[in-house]
């Protein structure tokens, strides 16, 4: 199995290969083409893939969180585009989104972004902290829900 | 009390809500709602199973639920107690209340506000008592972008994951992440920026329920909370026809919590 192998020194091409009892599964990125192959349930290789998407330090933690979520779920490829997915995880790990954004609909990858929305809770965090701070120990948390007619499909 | 009353899907039961998985992951002892059922029992489409045709009655029954909720808030004035509290605009807009005026004419003063509005989150106390105003949480997980746009969903995602480190911050615990909710926000707006297939399927919800559910064991999809124990709830249960029960993804322990507090009341 490789483990997120590049082809040659300075490419962001990669290799994902796991293989299974009942097959493998190839996911290929490089600069020209993606491509994924898989002749196995993607739950079977769960374990290995994720090995090699570990090991990747290019690979963002919350990308590498949702391929886990992703690989795991329960029914399989139930949604289908789930290889699709996959693909764009990686590529997204790889700064290579660009190319597959719809126009008028593009949001940049950039860690920034995620950076930037700690910063704010952080930063919201500490504004309440002078607030608890005054009080004593508190003996509950509760929530009240609305209704509202959003639907959360 | 827990929130939410969708009409039950008879077709889907596995299937699962944005706001419960997203309240309970902020980490809340107990939930409760102002709304004591689904608008159209029985609905059979979306958007009959979603509807907000409400009475006025149920309508002003809801804004009852709320002044109850802030009247218990106040008992804990003097021992303290942090209370999240949805805006409520359906009904406060049908019934053409205002949530801070309910808030403040029982004493609650505005301390402050963070990030904008809608997705605000406004921070109200009387004495040890701290009620926290945020819009809908499950708006966090809603991929309907001719509802709320990507930018909400996202810095409603930091909302949700404001309030768990609030609610952190209230039980003595520190809040350093992971911020799932955040994460699931990315992970939403790049799936349906990238695939629209991903958004015709509903991936991206999916994604944000998994995040928020792992965190805190809801994956075991512990079964239904039934929203209000009343009689005609629990014959429509024993009939086997009834609404309330979807599949919450809601904890044994929220399960008990509520179903003691509907007792107890």
């Amino acid at each position: 199995m490789k483990d997120g192998s590049t082809s040659h020194a300075g490419s962001r091409d990669k290799t994902y290969q796991a293989e299974g009892e009942t097959g493998q599964m190839l996911i290929r990125i490089d600069i020209q083409r993606l491509s994924v192959k898989a002749d196995a349930g993607l739950s079977e290789l769960y374990d290995k893939f994720m090995v090699a998407v570990n090991n990747d330090p290019t690979v963002p933690s919350w990308i590498k969180r949702a391929l886990c979520i992703m690989l795991h779920e329960r029914g399989g490829d139930r949604f289908g585009g789930k290889k699709k997915m996959i693909v764009l995880l990686l590529e997204i790990a790889l700064q290579r989104k660009e190319d597959l954004c719809v126009p008028g609909e593009v949001f940049q990858w950039d860690d920034n972004v995620f950076i930037g929305m700690i910063a704010k809770l952080k930063e919201a965090l500490d504004a309440l902290k002078p607030l608890f701070a005054r009080f004593p120990q508190l003996e509950g948390i509760m929530n009240h829900c609305s209704y509202d007619e959003l639907a959360s499909l | 009390m827990m929130s939410w009353p969708p009409c039950k899907d008879e077709d889907d039961r596995e299937r699962v809500y944005n706001k419960p998985t997203a309240t309970e992951y902020t980490g809340v002892d107990s939930m409760r709602d102002a709304f004591d059922g689904p608008a159209n029992p029985n609905a059979k489409t979306n958007e009959e199973r979603y509807s907000t045709a409400y009475t006025m009655r149920k309508f002003n029954s809801a804004i009852e639920e709320i002044v109850d909720f802030v009247l218990k808030a106040l008992k804990y004035v003097l021992s303290g107690c942090v209370f999240l509290l949805d805006k409520n605009d359906l009904a406060c807009g049908k019934t053409r209340e205002d949530l801070h005026d309910i808030l403040t004419s029982h004493g609650f003063k505005k301390e402050t506000t963070l990030y904008e509005s809608p997705n605000d989150i406004i921070v109200y106390t009387k004495g040890n008592a701290i009620i926290l105003v945020h819009g809908p949480l499950c708006v966090g997980g809603t991929i309907m972008v001719e509802r709320a746009s990507l930018d909400d969903m996202l810095l409603r995602c930091l909302v949700i994951d404001t309030l768990r480190g609030t609610v952190c911050m209230a039980k003595g615990e520190e809040f350093n992440g992971p911020y799932l909710a955040i994460e699931a926000g990315m992970m939403q707006k790049l799936l349906v920026d990238g695939f629209h297939l991903a958004r015709e399927y509903g991936v991206p919800a999916a994604f944000f329920r998994e995040y928020l559910s792992n965190s805190s064991n809801l994956a075991k999809r512990l079964g239904a909370v039934p929203k209000k124990v009343t009689k005609k709830c629990l014959d429509s249960y024993a009939n086997g026809k009834y609404v309330h029960r979807p599949k919450y993804p809601i904890s044994q322990r929220n399960r008990e919590r509520y179903m003691s507090h509907r007792t107890l009341k």
